[in-house]
């Protein structure tokens, strides 16, 4: 269970809002590829996790996403904050304003809203490892594709923290499925499903 | 004493903004592997069938001899005797080369001859202990706490892969030690950022909700 610390995980302090890049950056809140669903697929998928090191991965870093959420949605809030209505319309702001004003609601940047489609959690911890392992290098492409368009040094500063924690994700994953694919048959990793086929002793 | 702090700050606050610690732990890269015949796979593709990434070569003769080599070379080697009971030479290498030797002699009943070589021989609680937290002001004492943390942190994932580096359970508990320290100072001096360093009983009004929340920004 969570408790939490009154804390972000790295400061954000952004003094100049922009209504633009604020609903770019929205896509690692609520998108295809951020952090929401990145701690609900990690968390989802830790029920079935084949051996301990599988389930203590998952719930860690599915912690950690969700301190990033937090840092998402602080980055968002601070980038909108005082804007006029002349800012709004400007920006390209005014759809999202509409319904949420300057609200925090989890949509990808195309407006897409946050759905658990966005993620699975197949029961298959070798199909779920390198699920999460792509997710992680997805998180990681967006946090590029931000870089490349944020120019606010306060704002480009936390983006690159993030995506640093993406590629760190990254190898902890793999050592995960390494370790999954050793509770396997060297000759055939897919004979059985170590989660659903043998009743697992947790190591 | 202070020495000790601004070396590890300077370290903590670099890892900090790079998002990763910067020591033997990240230094392997997944995705990299080689096999033992030099060559990269990232999947299960049996070149070699019983020299694949992730998949152990075992051979077990009638002594009982299993010899695993998984693509980070980290070898581990266990012998036993199963005909005379009761002796076990167990040799554990870790991925640092560090070796790790136990021999047990339990037919002879009492004598243990343990050896183990560790990196470093002092003890992260120590270490740590000669540390001051600084308190000169509420903002240097928040980002001590965000920089300690994050080691922690980071520690306690590369732990989860890596369970019996011994390196990484010293880096852990210095760094967990002083958060744990800096967390129940900040309290004392400026409220709780934790429900456990919460001392409300000495309170007449709720304190907890009054505590900057984090999104407010202006720290650090």
């Amino acid at each position: 269970m969570w408790n939490y610390e009154k804390r972000l995980q790295y400061p954000v302090n952004i003094k100049t809002p922009n209504a633009k890049i604020a609903q770019i950056i929205m896509s690692q809140y609520g998108g295809p590829d951020g952090e929401m669903g990145a701690s609900m697929r990690y968390l989802s998928q830790r029920y079935t996790a084949p051996n301990r090191m599988t389930a203590a991965i998952l719930t860690d870093v599915g912690t950690e996403e969700l301190a990033h959420l937090e840092m998402v949605a602080t980055i968002v809030h601070q980038l909108t904050r005082d804007l006029t209505p002349e800012e709004i319309e400007k920006s390209g702001f005014a759809p999202y304003y509409t319904d949420h004003t300057v609200g925090i609601w989890p949509q990808a940047a195309g407006g897409v809203p946050f759905n658990a489609c966005e993620f699975q959690s197949s029961g298959d911890p070798i199909a779920d490892l390198f699920e999460d392992l792509a997710a992680e290098q997805k998180a990681r492409k967006t946090y590029d594709n931000i870089l490349r368009l944020v120019k606010d040094p306060e704002v480009a500063d936390p983006i690159r923290f993030l995506r640093a924690r993406e590629i760190v994700h990254f190898q902890r994953f793999g050592e995960a499925l390494r370790s999954v694919q050793d509770m396997h048959d060297a000759k055939n990793f897919y004979a059985f499903n170590s989660s659903f086929d043998v009743p697992v002793k947790c190591e | 004493m202070n020495q000790n702090y601004n070396s590890m700050n300077q370290n903590n606050m670099q890892a900090m903004r790079g998002g990763c610690m910067r020591t033997s732990m990240n230094r392997q890269e997944y995705g990299m592997n080689r096999n033992m015949t030099g060559q990269r796979s990232y999947d299960s593709r049996n070149i070699n069938p019983r020299q694949n990434c992730g998949s152990n070569r075992s051979m077990v003769e009638n002594r009982g001899m299993t010899e695993r080599r998984s693509c980070d070379n980290n070898r581990e080697t266990t012998e036993r005797h199963s005909c005379d009971g009761n002796r076990e030479m167990t040799e554990r290498r870790f991925y640092d080369g560090n070796p790790e030797m136990m021999e047990r002699r339990s037919c002879d009943g009492n004598r243990e001859m343990m050896k183990r070589r560790s990196f470093d021989n002092a003890c992260g609680i120590d270490r740590a202990r000669s540390v001051e937290i600084p308190t000169g002001s509420r903002k240097e004492l928040f980002c001590f706490i965000n920089e300690v943390s994050f080691a922690s942190y980071e520690a306690l994932l590369y732990l989860d892969t890596h369970p019996a580096d011994q390196e990484a359970m010293e880096f852990f508990r210095e760094h967990n030690h002083l958060r744990n320290r800096a967390l129940e100072e900040y309290a004392r001096l400026y409220g709780p950022l934790t429900i456990s360093t919460a001392n409300e009983h000495e309170n007449s009004c709720w304190e907890w909700m009054n505590q900057p929340w984090p999104w407010e920004g202006g720290d650090c």
